[in-house]
């Protein structure tokens, strides 16, 4: 799966909301990916259970 | 903040450095302590309980951070006499008999709590430090707060309480005590604990132990994609798992729980169907709720974080008038002995307002 995947489902073209649970690594470099591609047009939820 | 304006510029600057950095430390100390309690009132500004623990994480460092600084700046203090001699200092508070007496015990007292404070940090940024062992030693968190509280109180400048920063001090240190006095009784999230049992047990997948539970009626219910800390066994104590199904008002809830850590790769051997257990929850603000309802609505889940959607899907076949646009990604190793792909194509069926696209990093390398 790649951004150009996901920005290509943007039906929108305008602003995207994303809910991601998996693994942190893969979230992280997502969410930067999207942020750099749309700027302030991105909400993305994720969950983030670090209790220690 | 000005507690010496007659001393000279580098006592000036030294005790205002110790007094700020102590303020900083005593300051965030407290903040980690009430986050600690899970305060149910703090999930939405926060946006839910595993955002707060993260904010917890932080402090808690910034507070030990500010706690070295403190202490570095204390111990400093033989190099700006030997650098600007002493007579630029104003002289300590008078104190004596008791108070005096309590001050002593107050410093000796900082300075070890300061100690275990850092030993604590080190065994919570050391991953490879077991969590079992881990979580009854953090437990001791409470007490090292409550003798800074007194190391605080006592070695505050008196000046501070006749002003808004012994104010607003004074509200942290009791916040924070209420706080650790709650730790220390063991009751942090009890008013959201239920008890109920095991119902039934089953292997999904390699590696992947489906529990369903049957909870008391005190559960309140749950919206999908939330989670709860599950007590299988007291010495192991509470493990956060995210609620896999949606809920029908009847009390069952279902966790799928991966072997992940040391508690989870033994988990399926240990449980037994009708053991009891005691689900605290539901907690999280992974609710699916758009908040842009005019933004393109995406999920993405990879492996085992496909439970929040398979609860999100089960839920959306009874509400058949929530039918916003949703684009839906699922990442996996290998679809053809993946269960978790049949079981979201078969969610997806009647839902068409969910287009479903499964990734095969096999196929994909192929």
């Amino acid at each position: 799966m790649t951004t150009d995947q996901l920005l290509a489902q943007d039906a929108n073209k305008g602003m995207m909301e994303v809910w991601f649970c998996g693994p942190t690594g893969w979230a992280k470099l997502l969410e930067k990916e999207l942020r750099e591609r749309l700027q302030g047009s991105l909400l993305f939820h994720k969950e983030a259970f670090e209790l220690r | 903040m000005n507690t010496s304006p007659m001393a000279s510029l580098p006592w000036e600057i030294y005790d205002n450095s110790l007094y700020l950095s102590g303020l900083l430390a005593i300051a965030l100390m407290s903040v980690t302590m009430m986050l600690a309690t899970r305060p149910t009132w703090l999930e939405a500004p926060l946006n839910g309980l595993d955002k707060m623990y993260l904010l917890h994480k932080w402090t808690g460092i910034l507070a030990v951070v500010f706690a070295a600084l403190h202490w570095l700046i204390e111990m400093g203090d033989d190099v700006i006499k030997s650098l600007f001699g002493r007579d630029g200092r104003l002289p300590e508070e008078d104190f004596s008999g008791f108070i005096e007496m309590m001050r002593d015990a107050a410093e000796d007292i900082g300075e070890w709590a300061v100690y275990l404070v850092f030993a604590m940090l080190v065994l919570t940024l050391w991953k490879r430090f077991p969590y079992n062992i881990w979580r009854y030693v953090h437990r001791v968190m409470p007490v090292l707060y409550l003798l800074l509280a007194f190391h605080a109180v006592l070695l505050a400048p008196l000046v501070w309480w006749q002003q808004p920063i012994g104010l607003l001090m004074g509200l942290l240190l009791i916040g924070g005590s209420v706080a650790g006095i709650v730790s220390l009784r063991g009751v942090i999230g009890q008013s959201l604990q239920v008890k109920g049992s095991i119902h039934a047990i089953s292997t999904t997948a390699p590696g992947i132990t489906e529990v369903e539970c049957q909870l008391d009626k005190k559960w309140q219910g749950h919206s999908a994609g939330q989670f709860a800390f599950v007590t299988f066994n007291r010495i192991e104590g509470a493990h956060p798992f995210t609620i896999a199904s949606a809920d029908h008002g009847d009390g069952q809830v279902t966790f799928k729980i991966k072997a992940l850590g040391d508690y989870t790769k033994r988990l399926d051997h240990k449980l037994k169907v009708g053991q009891l257990v005691t689900v605290e929850g539901p907690y999280g603000r992974f609710n699916f709720k758009p908040k842009k309802p005019t933004a393109t609505q995406i999920w993405i889940a990879g492996g085992i974080g496909v439970t929040p959607f398979l609860a999100r899907l089960e839920e959306l076949k009874n509400q058949p008038e929530q039918s916003t646009m949703v684009q839906m990604h699922y990442a996996t190793h290998d679809s053809a002995t993946d269960p978790f792909v049949k079981r979201l194509q078969q969610a997806c069926i009647s839902l068409s307002h969910i287009q479903l696209h499964i990734h095969d990093s096999n196929a994909d390398k192929k």
